[in-house]
């Protein structure tokens, strides 16, 4: 069957990821701005941002003409790398801000975990195909988790908690369109809930316990990393319905945020651009989403299906997680801003994630 | 909802068969829950941003939120005794915070300062732009570490129209004691820009002051404390107005010194004493069973508390311009030739590796040749100012260099000579020498050679940090034949041996690695780590640890040769070349060395000298070693110094025992210094 045809390109995919890597890049020039900078100065997080999305949508048209079905084939090997990935960083990787997570390659600092969740994906997506007939059954359903769990708990060595969350909310989406049965997921549920207290003590590193301490009860540690939460939240508030307007946000421009361009962006957003603005960034990232959740219906097979929701739950998830810890809804975790952050591994992962999606949606009506 | 749904949805037959319907309400599920996540979301900033923004946009304008640290306080130290050598006192301190001057009131607020602080206003200018651009503009500038009080009240009165500007309250280092212990305490001082990029992430403040030299320096992590850190709301002109949260400092922790300065004081006067024309001199006591410190004394020194003060230009630049470097720690700091206090390690390690019998005589007839290697004419000669036959303790009691010179390089005459070619004469001589037990004449002598040399000059630790608890100790030298080739591109000679078994040449050491190995020598072979702190305190003064005696390392000497060795030590200083540092209470061992240094002899063909002494007390039960050190000076006077030394340190520990006292002095015997060859019985 011929069926592989450019006329099922998604356009609206392609826009919306430009547009928020544009946000992202406006935000980034901002917050990257030299103190007492007079006109433009266009430093290099910016430059990059944009490069890296210029070749990123190169690689996205590459791998929309690839078929993703090679991934039948290589589903298992793309897992094993990207377990040695996360192996490896923990062992070669350099430490910023008392976390091991990045590679540093000299030209460009990859940070190993966003590789190893597309690869993740993959390899659950190719393990819950091939067994598709039997994930209703518990001990498939449990070894999929153990496939999620193995990169999750790599990652939580780093110390990366949010990272780690992220790999089993993938999990989550996947197993449960993959044909998980509900009961299952209960009975795990019960399990963790059983478990917390125990991984409270045991499971945590202290710089874990004390950020989820301190978000519990802020009071507890106003001077450490309640103080970035605290600076967060008085950007985004002080944003206000309109903004402050690009470059004009008191609170990004003096540096009383911390990690401004990665961690906390959205609180640069939340300051110069205000409400509005951020309604603007749920309004594109939900509109990636339905298209995301369209693929999901038009694709050909159990795998592209599995792979498109994976992809689509980690953007929407990671969004979720990374607004939310600015706006003190969730615990500091330190996930960057999906096409919004500087990060330049984290966004062409992004972008050869959505050529996945592409992919699969040239390919609908070949079986 | 259309775009979940879609009409042409073609049927997915790889799934089992009416799953497709679960598909569409499983992604419809999904989509419901992203939904209503961002919907969460949407109702958290409208709080935020639209129901609570004035609060906010009020924290934000007024606010300026600011997380400053707060110096600890410096430990305090203290002499062995209990007395306080190190304390701080409060001062003024005019700083200012460049980010809250506004880039259009630099100049006026330079202007402002200029002339009550008397630093030209373009130079507070320039800090402050520059502290604008840097990546911490908030960062304090200290302007002036230490005003008067007088003006405190003066600029105080300004803080409210000078935008960014304080009068900090700080506490200053005074140090009680200013030059008896400056070089062993050193001092703090400013950081400078470059350093502040370095240190920032352990918490320095530009404003701070940190160690610069000595126990200040070593011990800066102990003394300094943590600092702790204020979250407190400024005004628009960077001042403090409301204090949010405080997590108060804490205090370094106190020192306690090895040095007693009751010695050190004895010490730095009698130093002073035999200085003469010394530009600069050293001398250190050691406790030999702990390698405690118990005086240690450079001379020139200077007070240290010039550099908590003001800046006073005249009195900084006489320090720098000082040809006698004040601020260099001569005992650590500085490395010369040894001389002959270098025969102790010879002789330990001529003994220990059976080059010689300690009852072997050596012939010295005042003066050895040695011939060139390439060029039989030229022969050169290494002139000594003793002769006779010696053994081992006279031979270092007397500091015979001919002796020593057979022990590092063997004899001048290595290769066998063919009994033909030696006169008749020369033949009966040597016949009767042989006779008589004694090396000599054109006799073969095999030495330590370069290898035995550089292996104990390295054992003795005198090419090596000694690991003192000092910053800016120097390593000592000791060449070996390799270097020599790397260096100069010639091999090692019989000559090169000669100068280094007697101290000269390329060798060069620290007094305290020699009062170190001295110490060696005279508790029986360890080589102690040296410090000068023997506790840390806490802020009650309660003792936090103690620090200990710790072995660098064993030397595997026989306990007999180093018993040789400290036998010749007390023969030179009852009838040796040491003979000016004996004193009747208690008997000592020593030894002088006059090392020549410089590469032109100023004086004939003679070269400048530094003088050396070495010594431990008392000789039979070993306590303190000594070290002391003149530049320009010679090893006889040095003994004297190293005598009174020994007897004030003797006297202040109370270690005088009226039943022992030293056995009197005599004069090395002069008639009987050479064996009488034709006598009919042996040695």
């Amino acid at each position: 069957m011929n069926a592989y045809s450019w006329r099922h390109f998604d356009p609206v995919l392609l826009v919306v990821v430009l547009a928020l890597t544009g946000y992202g890049a406006l935000l980034i020039y901002s917050a990257a701005l030299p103190r007492g900078a007079i006109g433009i100065v266009v430093t290099e997080p910016v430059i990059r941002h944009i490069a890296v999305a210029g070749v990123g949508t190169l690689a996205m048209l590459l791998v929309a003409r690839t078929n993703y079905r090679v991934l039948d084939t290589f589903g298992g090997v793309a897992y094993i790398v990207g377990i040695l990935l996360l192996a490896a960083v923990l062992f070669l990787g350099s430490d910023r801000f008392a976390a091991s997570r990045w590679f540093d390659l000299g030209f460009m600092v990859v940070q190993a975990s966003e590789i190893a969740k597309l690869l993740t994906i993959i390899g659950l997506a190719k393990f819950m195909a091939d067994h598709r007939n039997r994930m209703h059954e518990a001990r498939t359903f449990v070894a999929s988790l153990g496939l999620a769990a193995a990169p999750a708990a790599l990652v939580l060595i780093e110390p990366d908690l949010g990272g780690a969350i992220m790999f089993l909310l993938i999990w989550v989406v996947m197993a449960a369109l993959g044909g998980a049965r509900l009961r299952n997921f209960v009975i795990l549920g019960a399990v963790l809930a059983a478990l917390i207290p125990f991984g409270m003590v045991a499971g945590f590193s202290d710089y874990q316990r004390d950020r989820i301490k301190i978000f519990i009860d802020p009071s507890d540690d106003p001077l450490g990393v309640a103080f970035n939460v605290l600076q967060a939240e008085t950007s985004v508030g002080s944003g206000g319905l309109l903004g402050k307007g690009l470059t004009e946000g008191a609170q990004t421009q003096l540096d009383f945020l911390q990690t401004q361009q990665t961690d906390f962006i959205f609180s640069v957003l939340g300051e110069e651009f205000g409400f509005v603005g951020a309604i603007a960034l749920f309004a594109l990232v939900l509109l990636l989403v339905m298209r995301g959740l369209r693929a999901i219906l038009r694709a050909p097979d159990t795998l592209g299906q599995l792979m498109v929701a994976g992809i689509t739950g980690m953007i929407a998830f990671q969004v979720f997680i990374a607004v939310a810890v600015n706006i003190r809804l969730l615990p500091v975790t330190g996930l960057p801003l999906p096409f919004l952050s500087v990060g330049n591994s984290s966004l062409f992962v992004l972008f050869v994630a959505l050529g996945i999606v592409q992919s699969v949606l040239l390919r609908q009506n070949e079986r | 909802m259309r775009l979940l749904g879609d009409r042409q949805r073609p049927v997915i037959m790889t799934s089992p068969a009416g799953d497709e319907e679960r598909l569409g309400l499983k992604v419809l599920l999904l989509g419901t829950v992203i939904l209503v996540l961002f919907g969460i979301l949407t109702i958290q900033l409208m709080r935020l941003q639209i129901f609570r923004h004035e609060e906010f946009e009020i924290r934000a304008a007024t606010n300026r939120l600011r997380l400053i640290d707060t110096p600890a306080e410096r430990g305090l130290i203290y002499a062995r005794d209990g007395t306080l050598l190190a304390e701080n006192v409060p001062g003024f301190a005019v700083t200012v915070v460049a980010a809250d001057v506004p880039p259009d009131r630099v100049h006026e607020v330079a202007e402002a300062l200029s002339p009550l602080l008397d630093i030209p206003a373009f130079e507070i200018e320039t800090q402050i732009l520059e502290r604008h651009r840097s990546i911490d503009p908030f960062q304090p500038i200290v302007l002036a570490a230490d005003i008067d009080a007088d003006l405190v009240f003066e600029i105080g009165t300004l803080q409210g129209s000078v935008p960014g500007m304080r009068v900090e309250s700080i506490s200053k280092r005074h140090y009680l004691l200013g030059p008896l212990f400056s070089q062993v305490l050193g001092h703090i001082g400013p950081i400078t820009v470059e350093e502040f990029e370095e240190l920032r992430a352990d918490r320095y403040r530009l404003a701070d002051r940190i160690g610069q030299t000595g126990v200040e320096a070593a011990y800066e992590d102990v003394l300094r404390g943590v600092p702790g850190r204020e979250e407190v709301e400024v005004n628009a002109s960077g001042r403090a107005v409301r204090t949010l949260a405080a997590e108060p400092p804490t205090p370094g922790q106190g020192l306690v010194l090895t040095i007693d300065p009751q010695l050190q004081t004895e010490v730095e006067i009698l130093l002073r004493e035999g200085m003469g024309g010394s530009l600069f001199a050293a001398a250190v006591v050691v406790d030999v069973h702990t390698g405690e410190i118990l005086a240690m004394v450079s001379l020139p020194n200077y007070d240290n508390n010039i550099f908590s003060q003001r800046v006073d230009e005249a009195q900084l630049s006489a320090i720098f311009e000082n040809e006698a470097r004040p601020l260099v720690n001569h005992a650590i700091a500085d490395q010369f030739p040894p001389g002959s206090i270098f025969k102790v390690i010879t002789g330990t390690g001529a003994l220990q590796d059976e080059i010689i019998d300690p009852d072997q005589r050596i012939r010295s007839l005042g003066a050895i040749g040695v011939q060139n290697v390439l060029d039989p004419r030229i022969t050169y000669v290494f002139r000594d100012t003793t002769a006779g036959d010696f053994d081992f303790v006279t031979g270092l009691a007397e500091s015979s260099n001919v002796y020593f010179w057979y022990l590092a390089g063997g004899s001048p005459f290595r290769r066998p000579v063919a009994d033909e070619l030696l006169t008749p004469e020369q033949q009966e001589e040597q016949e009767k020498l042989t006779r008589a037990g004694v090396i000599g004449g054109q006799q073969d002598f095999e030495g330590l050679g370069i290898e035995g040399l550089s292996k104990w000059g390295n054992l003795f630790g005198l090419n090596e940090l000694s690991q003192i608890d000092l910053v800016g100790e120097a390593s000592g030298f000791i060449p070996d034949a390799d270097w020599k080739v790397r260096t100069f591109g010639e091999g090692w000679g019989q000559g090169d041996s000669y100068n280094l078994g007697i101290g000269q040449g390329f060798v060069a050491v620290t007094p305290l690695q020699m009062v170190m190995a001295t110490a060696a020598i005279a508790n029986g072979g360890n080589l102690l780590q040296p410090h000068v702190v023997r506790a840390v305190l806490d802020t009650d003064g309660n003792v936090l640890r103690t620090i200990g005696p710790r072995v660098r390392r064993q030397l595997d000497v026989e306990p007999e040769n180093l018993a040789l060795v400290r036998e010749g030590m007390a023969r030179s200083v009852l009838a040796g070349t040491s003979g000016n540092a004996y004193f009747s209470e208690m008997q000592i061992a020593g030894k002088t060395g006059t090392a020549e240094f410089g590469k032109e002899p100023t004086f004939r063909d003679l070269f400048p000298t530094h003088g050396w002494f070495l010594g431990f007390a008392p000789y039979e039960k070993p306590q303190v070693a000594v070290v002391v050190f003149h530049q320009l000076g010679a090893g006889f006077l040095s003994a004297e110094t190293g005598g009174l030394i020994l007897k004030a340190w003797a006297e202040l520990s109370g270690s005088i025992d009226p039943d022992h006292p030293a056995p009197p002095q005599r004069a090395a015997l002069e008639g009987d210094r050479f064996v009488d060859l034709d006598a009919d019985s042996g040695p």
